[in-house]
């Protein structure tokens, strides 16, 4: 009788040494892997201020001023007139002229939405769909324009 | 200065082609100044500085539901249609 309860008394005890190993090991680890989830972050953070100086570097050392200047204008309306003397759509001619919201700039392209084009006899017709303006047809722009300015299309 | 300044405007050159290369397969609407003026139907192809449009609508219905080669160059303004963005209407909704 009194071995059984002997080894059963040594067997909790192991049991509770392996419990205390089991847990401190535990921490270990969980202290560990915490370090080196912050050592990430830490690096990730380091790694995203890098890339946010090189586009800012990228921005400023931009030699494409035309580039530049519509991301500054991110969402701010412009009045832009294209280089040909008039467009046609449908049979209804009308003047380059675009006022709209600078919604997307490209490489080689800007795109505005909403965007009013000057039809003769509708001088604010709303274009059904967005309206993309390659740089090199731009022939003059003006940024900050009120769209709703009226002015006489000669 | 000058020589600089071409290669701007090389660039934005470029970066439209790769933009419409980048749109095959979508439908376009293009408008230039020389006649007929508007097309829209989807980019098949691009080569060089010239896109291919089998145009579904343009002024004239005789000049319709063919391919027209168009240079790049000579595109005034645009629109690519693209996914969740605003679709091109019909002809009979436009004006």
């Amino acid at each position: 009788m009194n071995e059984d309860n002997k080894i059963q008394d040594d067997q909790q005890q192991q049991i509770e040494k392996l419990k205390k190993e089991f847990e401190n090991k535990f921490d270990d680890i969980k202290e560990a892997t915490e370090d080196d989830l912050e050592e990430i972050e830490e690096k990730l953070e380091e790694i995203e201020e890098e890339l946010d100086d090189i586009q800012d570097d990228l921005e400023d050392e931009s030699p494409d001023e035309l580039f530049r200047q519509f991301n500054y204008l991110l969402g701010r309306q412009v009045l832009v007139i294209t280089e040909t003397q008039q467009l046609n759509l449908f049979g209804q001619t009308f003047r380059p002229i675009f006022c709209g919201r600078v919604a997307e700039v490209e490489l080689g392209h800007i795109t505005l939405t909403p965007v009013t084009v000057k039809l003769l006899n509708a001088p604010f017709y709303e274009f059904p769909t967005p309206i993309s303006i390659p740089f090199e047809k731009i022939a003059h722009f003006t940024p900050d324009f009120d769209c709703d300015t009226r002015f006489p299309l000669i | 200065m000058a020589h600089r300044s071409n290669n701007v405007n090389a660039a934005h050159d470029n970066a439209l082609i790769d933009h419409f290369f980048l749109g095959i397969g979508h439908k376009v609407l293009v408008l230039s100044p020389s006649y007929p003026f508007v097309f829209i139907g989807e980019i098949l192809g691009v080569a060089d500085d010239i896109v291919e449009i089998f145009v579904e609508t343009t002024h004239f219905p005789q000049l319709e539901n063919r391919s027209w080669f168009i240079h790049i160059d000579n595109i005034e303004v645009f629109y690519i249609e693209r996914e969740g963005a605003p679709k091109i209407p019909k002809l009979n909704d436009m004006c």
